[in-house]
């Protein structure tokens, strides 16, 4: 038994590669070709060649190899689909010389036709010698050649301009993975470097010394590269910077869908899965609805994916929030005695033991137990006996194949946990951002959305409230409970937050500042009442009558009922008021204002007070004062280690929001009280006197 | 008097010279601009027409039938100008091949031998 050759790789696999490395060399460095035609090596055309996977049943010596072909890239006008044909007809070495279109090829090493070439002369000048449409930065659509089937299944990337504000405003891929000596990163930079820039995705581990050598949101946006615009969160308190990604608030959405959960246990029933071994795999939708993605990308293409919008799971990774696809597996595994870890069975036995079965029911008739307990139309493995059907059947069919399976065993493998036999699993330990150790994990880069609909646009309460998906929003913890439906655990969970930390900070934003917010209103409108009445006493007729001090009531209260009006009308407020996002975002100017106010109404109070008392017996004496002097003090203790924010005081730091919104609801009620006091203690005679 | 037009004489003749070799020099300066800028040109990312090579490395010319029945060789013929090695050193060209898996998925699955399509496919 041998699993997936070199040669295979080439076939299987060449499409989207561009040549070189492991198409042109063996695991030792010789090149296939020659150390194949050399007669000393010992190798034999298409022979098992002592089960080396670099030689068995390969042909390397009348293919050729796949050499790194530069015109893939650089040539705008490269013909993929002509050099894959001559890849699937085992005519490597002609695949660059066809895919440039600089020659016909016909003929086929597979089907023993002499390969021959004709070249077109009219690419040709007289000297015989080329000048082809060369581009040093590739196009697009030449990454999206390859880039863009496989970014659709788990990733969701739609790499469309429709759908991200980077390529509608014309950037290309090379803009931010460039490569050469132009690019900044000391890394990847150097004449003839082919190191792409790349991002970090927690479940890519190709050269991982080479992270992050992409352009990053700031190299743009705070240095205005390609004349960026530059990103102004000047009304985000900076704390949210350090622990959320850029691309959390701005992929607030995911355009088109990705696969949640894959399970490779079962036979997918789909139509228009177009190889045997695709159906092996099952996918799911975020919605946990199957989804048939080989049929759709059969069917559609992936220039016509369809829009099928939904909200992105956040997760940490590396200790920031970022918005991610977590993958959800189950598969069969084989637990080998003595190794932590997992093996896993050929898919194509999987597929060929499922295809024996639905030819004939009474082989392999455990798997007839396995239901569809949702209703959906796709058997699943999610109850006791099922598992355990699963577990016989796949350990009966690699028995008949031969499979040695001394010191081994066949088990099935759902996320985290790994199970023996249907009431017996072990949970193995996962990285705080996966689902499952065996599934990927993609953080979402691309299909950006404009600013304007970035998350907090419409101020905290986009993330901090009650019906926010930011923290409430449910997430799947498990695909299937034993009646086949998924279980949910809610965001913040996934995000190592506690349910009261999550309530605070909902209750601050939802409640705690509107109401401060209204209390504003009611000052202001005591403040008219105050001031008319001055207005009145300084510039009114000599003789002042209740009458008078009714109409600034009126307009006091009038004022507030407007508030209360325009509350029910949004537009009106929004455009009458400052919105809750100004307001928001001007937090500590507002904060700063109450704070001075309340400041200056406890002086005006502390000086009306018993003049010849000490300050702290005039605070004391006064119940008023005592409210603004504490919210005052709280205030600066909570402002101070929010400006700070140590990491070391934990709790308390979180806590610090509150305590310091509370502290300004608390002076601004000081205040209230103090000028309801002056309005209706103002000793307004009835009748003016005038001295002589 | 006889010195003033001798003084002027050599004045001239000075001058003369001088509007020579700075002639000379703005012409120098301006050859090797141009052949600076042709250097420039050749080496700074513009491909010359250039031939084909094939596997072994000869010419390939359609236009006067020169082995003209074999398929180009990438590595030949751009190798010729450029780093072909270091190229395909890039991660795209070699997937994986020829690094260890990361530590956790190679301990977690069994049958990954590299971190990349080549062999690790997980």
């Amino acid at each position: 038994m041998i699993d997936m050759t070199s040669f295979d790789f080439v076939v299987q696999c060449g499409s989207c590669h561009p040549g070189g490395g492991p198409l042109e060399f063996d695991r030792e460095g010789y090149r296939y070709d020659s150390l194949m035609s050399d007669p000393n090596s010992g190798l034999i055309s298409g022979g098992e060649n002592n089960l080396d996977g670099d030689y068995y049943k390969a042909q390397w010596d009348k293919s050729g190899v796949l050499e790194a072909d530069c015109f893939l890239c650089h040539m705008p006008e490269y013909n993929f689909s002509a050099r894959n044909q001559q890849i699937n007809k085992l005519n490597f070495r002609w695949a660059a010389t066809t895919g440039s279109g600089l020659a016909i090829v016909t003929g086929s090493v597979k089907e023993e036709k002499t390969v021959k070439v004709s070249y077109d002369k009219s690419r040709f000048d007289e000297d015989g010698r080329l000048s082809p449409h060369i581009v040093r930065e590739p196009r697009t659509q030449t990454c999206l050649n390859c880039h863009a089937k496989p970014g659709w299944k788990k990733r969701g990337a739609n790499f469309r301009a429709r759908t991200d504000v980077h390529l509608a405003a014309g950037l290309m891929c090379v803009d931010c993975h460039p490569a050469g000596k132009y690019v900044d990163d000391e890394r990847i930079k150097g004449k003839d470097v082919h190191q792409v820039g790349k991002g970090d995705d927690p479940g890519g581990h190709v050269r991982d010394d080479l992270d992050n050598t992409c352009r990053d949101c700031t190299q743009c946006h705070e240095k205005g590269y390609l004349n960026a615009p530059i990103a102004n969160h000047s009304w985000l308190p900076p704390l949210h910077l350090d622990k959320i990604a850029c691309q959390t608030c701005h992929i607030p959405q995911r355009p088109v869908k990705a696969a949640l959960f894959q399970a490779s246990d079962v036979f997918n029933p789909g139509t228009k899965i177009p190889e045997k071994g695709k159906y092996l795999w099952v996918f799911y939708g975020p919605d946990m609805k199957y989804w048939n993605h080989y049929g759709e990308l059969e069917m559609m293409g992936f220039d016509d994916k369809p829009t099928d919008p939904y909200r992105p799971v956040f997760a940490r990774y590396k200790e920031k929030i970022y918005p991610v696809n977590q993958l959800h597996s189950a598969w069969p595994g084989i637990e080998i005695e003595g190794k932590n870890g997992l093996a896993q069975p050929l898919m194509s036995d999987v597929y060929k033991m499922w295809m024996t079965f639905k030819n004939d029911i009474t082989s392999y008739a455990d798997l007839a137990l396995i239901k569809d307990d949702n209703d959906d139309g796709v058997i699943e493995i999610n109850r006791p006996e099922e598992i355990d059907a699963l577990i016989s059947a796949v350990t009966s069919y690699l028995r008949k194949t031969g499979y040695p399976l001394e010191g081994k065993r066949v088990v099935w493998v759902s996320n985290d946990r790994i199970y023996r036999s249907g009431k017996e699993f072990e949970q193995v330990p996962t990285e705080p951002w996966e689902a499952s150790p065996y599934g990927n994990v993609h953080k979402y880069t691309h299909d950006i959305y404009p600013a304007r609909a970035a998350l907090g646009v419409n101020g905290c309460g986009d993330c901090h409230s009650r019906s926010s998906d930011f923290f409430y929003a449910s997430v799947v913890k498990r695909p299937f409970d034993e009646k086949g439906n998924p279980v949910y655990e809610p965001q913040y969970k996934l995000l190592g937050l506690t349910s009261w930390s999550v309530s605070l900070g909902m209750f601050r934003e939802s409640n705690l500042k509107p109401t401060l917010y209204v209390l504003f209103v009611v000052l202001i409108s005591l403040f008219v009442i105050w001031a008319v009445d001055r207005a009145i006493e300084i510039l009114g007729p000599p003789s002042i009558g209740l009458h008078h001090r009714l109409f600034s009531w009126i307009i006091g209260v009038a004022i507030f009922l407007l508030f209360v009006y325009l509350m029910g009308h949004r537009e009106l407020l929004e455009f009458m008021l400052p919105s809750r996002f100004w307001l928001d975002s001007h937090h500590f100017g507002v904060g700063a204002g109450v704070m001075i106010v309340g400041t200056i109404a406890l002086l005006i109070r502390l000086k009306q007070l018993y003049p010849g008392r000490r300050i702290r017996k005039r605070v004391a004496s006064c119940f008023r004062c005592t409210l603004i002097a504490i919210g005052l003090a709280f205030a600066a203790l909570s402002g101070i280690i929010m400006l700070m924010h140590p990491e070391a005081l934990g709790v308390i730091t979180r806590l610090s929001y509150l305590v310091f919104d509370l502290s300004l609801a608390l002076i601004v009620v000081g205040i209230i009280l103090v000028v309801f006091r002056e309005i209706v203690s103002a000793k307004v005679p009835l009748v003016k006197s005038h001295h002589m | 008097m006889l010195n003033e037009k001798l003084n002027l004489k050599i004045g001239f003749i000075i001058l003369l010279m001088l509007s020579t070799i700075a002639l000379c020099l703005a012409k120098y300066s301006q050859s090797t601009e141009q052949k600076r800028e042709t250097e420039h040109i050749s080496v700074e990312g513009v491909c010359p027409p250039f031939h084909l090579y094939d596997e072994q490395g000869k010419v390939i010319d359609p236009v006067h039938g020169i082995n003209s029945d074999k398929p180009y060789s990438p590595k030949q013929t751009c190798g010729k100008c450029h780093d072909y090695n270091k190229i395909s050193e890039g991660f795209h060209f070699q997937q994986g091949r020829g690094e260890k898996p990361n530590p956790l998925t190679a301990e977690r699955c069994l049958w990954v031998t590299s971190p990349g399509n080549y062999g690790g496919n997980w």
